[in-house]
């Protein structure tokens, strides 16, 4: 009685540990990625194209080897940049797999919109466009304090990030703390703070406050810190705000996590094309 | 679509063929009764020669006795000698012999129009256990009432001398005629249908649904419930309540049901009083209540009379059995995965009894003996219920229920040095008290006090070298409470109920702890909410007229919880018009408020799940239900058919924002969130509607019984954080809901049963690519980004449009066979079972699977379903005594 009954048991189980089967799905197409963050701080504009891999199909895997394009998918492809009135393509980077132009060749200005083009080679087409922010003004980074807690190894930091700004600003804005230290001198940012739909008219004050294990150790002193003020276009806004939904979301399982889109104004594709201002100031 | 009218048809054209043979009245026929109630006689004419009678059942006279002995006889010749003395017609209509007897009224007496009050208790034959549910009706004036809870009816009628009937499914009926000229208390006995003979199954009490006053209510039989096959053997209410349209199962593990386009947390599940949390185990494939131990159960989807509220979609009232007051009894079975024992017994006979009840399974310890030495891992699930009660005098009893129940997930690694322990738990509490009294025989009142609890809790320990560490995550909501209710017979033609009700909630919806060897490894977050909910109630049950019935009621409800307090009016209204004497239509209006919400992760039920309080930021959840019904009986009440639509309306829905899980809260410093980030950041509100039109169709007599259901129903959900804003089919909105279901009594000792359910697919998000996106920090320098390639690359999902991907259908056929067998001590049962008969490999899951093969820098994702729960047979075996 009791191999019958045993093997019945197991029987069972097994039955119920191995159920998996594909799932009709039609392939999706294959869609242009793009990720072009540009602001007026930086030397250069870059716009980084891949495909995006859709699932029942295989795929290259992406950025390795320190290139974007592995595969070459985008070698040939047409990438413009206009203003409205002038317009330039910018040349790919053979070496890392993307597109790029100096901004002494393309000079971006604050409150200037700009349209981003991308044709490849096998027609397929994506537009997207931004206005490019201005900076902040009058910005002043205070730290109000920081507190090494040696028995948990938690630093805890408060900064203020006081400013104001021109009227026809977006009204988005992105802020980090940067500190710099006699062990860490590559400077580490934290706070990532964004915020959106004040009234920039009046001066306003944020007050980012965090606890960042091991932002320090024991004997560590700080060398230099630093308030980074960027104020950012909607669609940068957007793009962040959607990316900050599934941050820190990679260990845990899919099916215990709401499915979140990442913010596209990519036309006809995935990604960004957004457009930032940086201001740093000292304390 | 079509398919599936065919289908319907076809199942309908074999149900009625079975009955569809012809016979002549002048066939010779064979009959030998002695002192046989008419009623018999005519139901074992039925059964042998396939005669269909149709007469008043409610008529007095085919309750009388009957001796006739004849054979060699035509089917004429017999009628003639049975009816004429009872002075009965009979003629011919179409192939149904129809009987006519001469119609009586009831003796007034000459009091002027006195009302006398008839009241009194409905128990068990045998056990003496309070009947809730039963009917209580007087065909002469086509009044009724309904017993309560505890069995208690009260009846306020003009004196006179009436046919009374005592009904209740389950239970043989009850006829007898009273002389009210007084008042009078009246406990009736009523005798369960004998196991071998030919039960009653049906979704409502036996009374005609026709007739039935309530609206969006089904009762739930235990001996349906036994009847029916079941997963591993183990009988499930919930199985059977998910198989009536308007309701619809999850799937295969997810704990959740939804019922006319609600969520899972707005359907109410009430033990003996107390609210039950998590109603199931093994993540949802069986339901926390053990048959043996359940004596009644009722779903109301709609028209919920005013003394139910808290949830918006619906409300499982059950009531556990109280104990056989008069001899020890008991059942006891054996299964493949658990096994499962019921005692019951008088304390003091006739006065007081106990009821204890258990389940364990045991697939943990039979495979204890094949894990590796040093590891000791395995699952189990227990149920344990408890009850005794005693009755003081005529006018007090007492009660005192609990139940215990618990999963438990565990996984122990000893080895030298070294010691990892962890488990994954959830369970309920819950523990009544009640003190029923019976002020006269117009007014009953029942108090509770009330305790329930359930807690989920994961629970971690490491030992290493000398150095421990434990963490210990904890959601749970506990609830104390007490509830007065008051049943009131004032006047003819009304029946009154009233009540309040306090309750504080104790939510801890999130708490974590972790303790540790190091100072460091010490914390503990998460805080408990203490919530007042408070109810008031009135409702009136109106016999307006011989053909119409009203329930009209109001609700008011309040809820304080962190300084905020709100207040709401729910009016309740339904109706019954019996159109002819077989046809009928109901209506019915409720408003519901909700303060308690679930929070679920989209794809699936998990005990995990946070319940949490309506707050100042989260709003109670509100809906509003119109429903309106047509019910028609058939054929002298052996079919029954009822079309229900309904549109309701929610708003204030509760679920998790897109991003949200409930294991992350607030934990990646460097995200946008603020530091300390609780539950009530992590969700998100909204609004929904659904609407649908349900089909009911009952065979309620003969060998053959059952249902066959059809539901089609639409639901929209629109929340600020989901889909951009935009409106979305939710998870359960499935459109098609077929269900079907059989008993067959082969012999009296043989008995064999089926249910399959069909549901169309079910709408989820599924990703559709994946692609890299990048950020510019915030853990790299700006300065460096793109030209040290320290941008940070992010693994992205694109998904489909929220609910854009449907699922296939879930269909699943289980069938079941009984062997019972008459012993010298008791009853003993052998059950064959076969849950998911064609091994129909039906969704539970969809989610990826990715290979990389490196060499050739390629990556294959592909979409996969999982399932669980394939063919699965079992074999019970179980023995009452």
């Amino acid at each position: 009685m009791k191999t019958p009954f045993l093997f019945t048991l197991l029987l069972s189980q097994w039955f119920i540990l191995s159920c998996t089967k594909d799932a009709e799905l039609a392939t999706p197409a294959k869609q242009i990625v793009v990720d072009a963050q540009i602001s007026p701080t930086d030397d250069t504009i870059r716009v980084i194209l891949m495909y995006s891999s859709p699932v029942n199909s295989v795929n290259a895997i992406r950025s390795v080897n320190g290139t974007y394009d592995p595969e070459n998918e985008f070698e040939g492809a047409s990438v413009t940049l206009s203003d409205g009135r002038a317009a330039v393509a910018l040349e790919r980077d053979a070496q890392r797999g993307y597109f790029k132009i100096a901004q002494t060749d393309f000079p971006l200005s604050p409150g200037s919109t700009y349209f981003l083009n991308v044709r490849n080679v096998n027609d397929s087409e994506v537009t997207a466009s931004t206005t490019v922010p201005y900076p902040v003004e009058n910005a002043v980074y205070t730290v109000l304090n920081y507190q090494q807690d040696n028995t948990q190894y938690v630093t805890r930091y408060a900064s203020r990030f006081s400013f104001t700004d021109t009227n026809n600003n977006p009204k988005y804005y992105r802020l980090y703390a940067g500190l710099t230290s006699s062990r860490v001198e590559l400077e580490r940012l934290f706070g990532n703070r964004l915020e959106a739909g004040k009234d920039t008219s009046k001066r306003f004050d944020i007050v980012v406050e965090r606890s960042i294990p091991y932002l320090l150790e024991p004997d560590d002193l700080i060398t230099g810190q630093s308030g980074y003020f960027i104020s950012c276009s909607s669609e940068y806004f957007d793009y962040y705000t959607s990316i900050s939904n599934v941050d820190g979301l990679s260990n845990t399982p899919e099916f215990l996590v709401e499915p979140v889109n990442i913010y596209s104004n990519i036309k006809g594709g995935l990604g960004i094309f957004a457009a930032y201002n940086l201001l740093r100031v000292a304390p | 679509m079509k398919k599936w009218i065919i289908v319907l048809i076809g199942v309908l054209c074999i149900i009625t063929s079975a009955t569809a043979q012809r016979y002549q009245l002048d066939s010779i026929i064979i009959v030998n009764y002695s002192r046989t109630p008419v009623k018999e006689v005519l139901k074992d004419l039925q059964r042998r020669y396939r005669i269909e009678f149709s007469y008043a059942d409610d008529d007095a006279v085919f309750e009388q006795p009957v001796t006739l002995k004849l054979s060699g006889k035509t089917a004429r010749e017999v009628f003639v000698r049975l009816f004429e003395p009872l002075g009965i017609a009979f003629f011919e209509v179409g192939t149904t012999i129809v009987l006519k007897t001469a119609e009586k009224k009831p003796r007034q007496i000459k009091a002027g129009n006195k009302a006398v009050t008839l009241s009194g208790f409905i128990r068990e034959k045998g056990s003496l256990e309070w009947i809730p549910g039963a009917t209580v009706y007087i065909p002469s004036i086509k009044t009724g009432v309904v017993s309560n809870n505890y069995g208690f009816y009260s009846l306020t009628i003009p004196a006179g001398e009436y046919v009374i009937q005592f009904t209740c499914a389950g239970f043989d009926r009850i006829s007898d005629t009273v002389l009210m000229d007084r008042s009078m208390n009246r406990d009736v006995f009523i005798v369960p249908s004998s196991e071998m003979e030919e039960i009653i199954v049906s979704s409502h009490r036996e009374v005609p649904v026709s007739q039935d006053t309530r609206i969006s209510t089904v009762d739930i039989l235990m001996s349906q419930v036994k009847r029916l096959p079941a997963l591993a053997g183990e009988k499930d209410v919930f199985q059977v309540s998910q198989m009536n349209p308007g309701e619809q199962r999850g799937v295969e593990g997810t704990s959740g049901y939804y019922v006319r386009g609600g969520t899972a947390d707005q359907n109410l599940v009430i033990l003996d009083d107390a609210p039950v949390y998590n109603a199931s185990h093994v993540f949802g494939l069986f339901s926390i209540f053990n048959g043996d131990a359940i004596k009644s159960a009722e779903l109301i989807k709609g028209g919920f009379p005013a003394r139910y509220g808290e949830r918006l979609s619906s409300v499982l009232v059950m009531n556990m059995k109280d104990g056989n007051k008069e001899k020890l009894a008991g059942e006891f079975g054996i299964g493949l995965i658990s096994s499962r024992f019921t005692l019951e017994g008088p304390i003091q006979k006739g006065k007081s009894s106990f009821l204890l009840s258990g389940r364990r399974t045991y697939g943990d310890l039979l495979a204890k003996p094949f894990l590796p030495k040093g590891i000791n891992a395995g699952y189990y699930f227990y149920d344990l219920n408890a009850k005794i009660n005693t009755t003081l005098n005529k006018k007090n009893h007492l009660y005192l229920s609990a139940y215990l129940g618990k999963d438990n997930l565990y996984s122990d690694d000893k080895q030298t040095g070294y010691l990892s322990k962890s488990s994954f738990g959830w369970g309920n509490q819950t523990v009544t008290a009640r003190w029923n009294h019976v002020f006269n025989n117009k007014v009953f009142s029942n108090t509770s006090f009330i305790y329930s609890n359930y807690k989920f809790k994961s629970a971690n320990k490491d030992v290493y070298n000398g150095e421990q560490s434990t963490s210990m995550y904890i959601s749970s909501i506990r609830d104390f409470g007490i509830k007065h209710d008051i049943d009131w017979s004032p006047v003819y033609q009304h029946t009154l109920r009233l009540g309040v009700r306090s309750v504080l909630h104790r939510f801890t919806p999130s708490a974590l702890k972790k303790t540790g060897t190091r100072d460091y490894q010490n914390m503990s977050e998460g805080e408990s909410v203490d919530s007042w909910e408070n109810n008031v109630y009135v409702e009136d049950n109106w016999t307006a007229s011989e053909r119409i019935f009203v329930n009209a009621g109001i609700r008011g409800s309040s809820f304080s919880t962190q300084g905020t307090t709100y207040y709401n009016i729910e009016p309740r209204l339904s109706t019954r018009v019996l159109l002819t004497g077989t046809l009928s239509v109901k209506a019915s209006y409720s408003k519901m408020n909700q303060y308690l919400n679930l929070v679920s992760n989209t794809n699936i039920g998990f005990p995990t799940d946070l319940w949490i309080p309506a707050t100042k930021r989260t709003p109670p959840q509100r809906s509003g239900q119109w429903a309106l019904a047509l019910a028609k009986d058939l054929r002298d009440q052996k079919y029954a058919l009822t079309l229900e639509g309904y549109y309701k309306r929610m708003s204030n829905l509760v679920t998790y924002r897109e991003g949200a899980s409930f294991i992350v809260a607030g934990i990646d410093e460097d995200a946008n969130v603020p530091e300390n980030i609780t539950w009530e950041d992590n969700i998100t509100t909204g609004k929904g509607k659904s609407y649908g039109i349900e089909l009911l169709g009952e065979k309620k007599k003969g060998r053959l019984t059952g249902w066959i259901g059809y539901t089609w129903s639409r639901t929209i959900f629109q929340f600020e954080k989901i889909n951009n804003g935009r409106p979305y089919r939710p998870v359960h909105d499935r459109r098609h809901n077929f269900t079907a279901l059989g008993i067959y009594d082969i012999n009296k000792r043989t008995r064999c049963s089926f249910g399959w359910t069909y549901l169309s697919g079910s709408p989820i998000t599924v990703m559709k690519s994946s692609y890299t996106a990048l950020t510019n920090g915030p853990l790299y320098n700006l300065d460096y980004t793109y030209s040290q390639g320290t941008a940070q690359n992010i693994e992205m999902a694109e998904y489909s449009g929220k609910g854009e991907y449907v699922t296939d259908a879930y269909h699943r056929l289980d069938i079941g066979i009984q062997f019972i067998k008459q012993k010298k001590r008791g009853t003993r049962t052998w059950e064959i079972g076969i849950y998911n008969v064609y091994n129909r490999f039906n969704p539970f899951y969809y989610g990826y699977e990715s290979t990389f093969d490196y060499a050739s820098n390629k990556e294959d994702s592909r979409l996969k379903k999982y399932a669980y729960a394939p063919i699965i047979p079992s074999i019970t075996y179980s023995f009452k005594f």
